[in-house]
């Protein structure tokens, strides 16, 4: 390994662009990541990160058959997302739907929605693919402008409500009685998630979102007594896996989203493998 | 005569077209110990959700303190069966019985009269020196005693305690249960229970809940009219040792 990405950083806005773009996305990966961990609704994710392609496909569709030369395969993105949220949303705090079937449906319409708009779509789809498996090194300004503003929305939601996201997070039939609105904040918590994915599946794509969201956290949870601890601990190994990846992939002419996963679910083999061993220990000599 | 808290007038739950609850009328009045009791699907989570206005009544009317369940948060400290929490959630002692302090205008920290408060109500529970033990570490009987300072951590009116010596062993049963005496000296308490070997012995009242709600005082409960509620052969124990119980079936 050596110092080209350093050079280049030095000389290039699109790295530069990448490596901000990492640095925003880590504090909404890690927050978020640690809710949905904690919450066990990664498959929740997974099936938000999924339908996302419809929308992508049926804005790019607007764009080059209808003329609508505003939209871009983004906003269909963030449509799709919110629109999934809310479903599942109304699925699973009103309905008496099964959750899986529903989530699967989402999963599987959203992807198929996709292929079918870009099968009806002239020309090659070569945005759309880079969002499939993401592509950090192609994030532009305006994306680090919405990944900033997101940021910030989720830091400020955190911090004023945290002890409500805690309650409503371990225990929400008791939040209830303390007169909390359980359901608004499930709500705006699962909005801020799919808002989340959006920013993500520019970083890691559509495929591996899920495993962005959920590793980092996991790691964290390691080690972290108290929600707070795991969000601040998520943050900061989401960042490291963002930026060493970033730098690994540049180096050796790797897709830098796989590589950021792969690092990833090393450093989370690691930890339970370390972890283990020393629970063994200790339970050995206390034997 | 002592002031009523809890009025449930003519009430009926349905759910899926079946009676749950049907006409139910009962009052609970103030530093009472009132214990619910009947066997598995009768209704009597279903009670006490309705109590603490989590559920609506299908027909009939239900007043705390005059008004609406659910309007008056401070009213009811409530403490949920035991097997519902995830034990990998990372949460500490402390913070879970902060939760009782949470108010529909709670934002940002907790100021330090809340924090003073779950310090006072961790030593009610006598587990203060467990204050920064994570939650997931703490035996079946230390968590109900957390949950249950959680409930008194908001000075509640009302202490519901749903089955909150399911799931832990025999000792711990005990001290629970002398730990619920004593609170009974100072708030109105409502105990959802299968053993009924101990219930008549703490109660001052006892609902029998079987779709209908029959309200016993302690010594008119008999093994009649036990076998009443559970439509089946019950032998009502009393006893001293908890190790001498016999399970009833």
């Amino acid at each position: 390994m050596g110092i080209q990405f350093f050079l280049d950083l030095v000389r290039f806005p699109f790295l530069q662009h990448a490596l901000a773009a990492g640095l925003l996305s880590s504090i909404a990966c890690g927050l978020m990541g640690s809710y949905i961990t904690v919450k066990r609704i990664t498959y929740i994710a997974g099936a938000i990160a999924h339908c996302v392609l419809g929308g992508m496909g049926a804005a790019r569709y607007l764009n080059v058959v209808a003329g609508f030369s505003f939209l871009s395969p983004l906003h269909g993105a963030l449509a799709a997302a919110i629109l999934a949220a809310f479903i599942i949303g109304a699925v699973t705090l009103f309905s008496r739907q099964r959750v899986d079937t529903v989530l699967s449906a989402i999963w599987a319409v959203g992807m198929a929605l996709g292929v079918l708009f870009i099968y009806m779509t002239p020309g090659y789809a070569e945005d759309l693919m880079s969002y499939l498996f993401g592509n950090i090194l192609m994030v532009k300004p305006d994306d680090l402008f919405f990944i900033a503003v997101l940021d910030m929305v989720i830091m400020s939601v955190m911090i004023i409500f945290y002890n409500k996201i805690l309650a409503v997070s371990f225990d929400p039939e008791y939040a209830r009685i303390r007169g909390i609105a359980v359901h608004f904040y499930s709500f705006v918590l699962l909005i801020l998630t799919a808002l989340t994915i959006v920013i993500l599946i520019q970083v890691v794509g559509i495929v591996l979102v899920i495993a962005l969201l959920s590793l980092p956290a996991a790691t964290a949870s390691y080690f972290s007594k108290q929600l707070w601890q795991m969000m601040v601990l998520s943050v900061i190994l989401s960042l490291f896996y963002i930026i060493l990846g970033l730098y690994v992939s540049y180096d050796s002419n790797l897709p830098a989203g796989a590589t950021i996963i792969v690092l990833a679910g090393f450093i989370y083999l690691v930890t339970i493998i370390i972890k283990n061993i020393i629970k063994y220990k200790k339970r050995k000599s206390t034997v | 005569m002592a002031k009523e808290i809890i009025r449930l007038n003519q009430v009926d739950f349905i759910y899926d077209n079946e009676f749950v609850l049907e006409n139910v009328n009962i009052s609970l009045y103030r530093k009472e110990m009132v214990s619910i009791i009947g066997p598995n699907g009768s209704g009597k989570t279903t009670l006490l959700k309705l109590i603490l206005g989590l559920l609506k009544p299908t027909k009939g009317s239900i007043t705390v303190l005059g008004q609406l369940p659910g309007k008056e948060q401070q009213v009811f400290g409530y403490v949920p069966q035991y097997a519902q929490y995830d034990s990998l959630f990372p949460v500490n002692v402390f913070d879970v019985v902060l939760m009782g302090c949470l108010k529909p205008r709670t934002f940002g920290m907790f100021n330090s009269r809340d924090k003073n408060s779950a310090l006072y109500a961790l030593d009610v529970v006598h587990l203060l020196p467990l204050k920064n033990r994570s939650f997931a570490t703490l035996s079946g009987g230390q968590r109900q005693r957390v949950l249950i300072a959680r409930a008194l951590v908001s000075k509640p009116e009302v202490l519901l305690l749903d089955e909150p010596t399911a799931n832990v062993d025999r000792k711990t049963e005990q001290d629970l249960y002398v730990l619920i005496q004593e609170l009974s000296k100072i708030y109105t308490v409502i105990l959802v229970s299968h053993d009924l070997g101990v219930v008549p012995k703490i109660s001052d009242r006892i609902a029998c809940v079987n779709r209908n709600v029959i309200m016993h005082l302690k010594s008119e409960l008999t093994g009649q009219s036990i076998q009443e509620i559970y439509s089946c052969s019950m032998d009502l124990v009393h006893h001293v040792n908890h190790s001498q119980r016999k399970e009833g079936g």
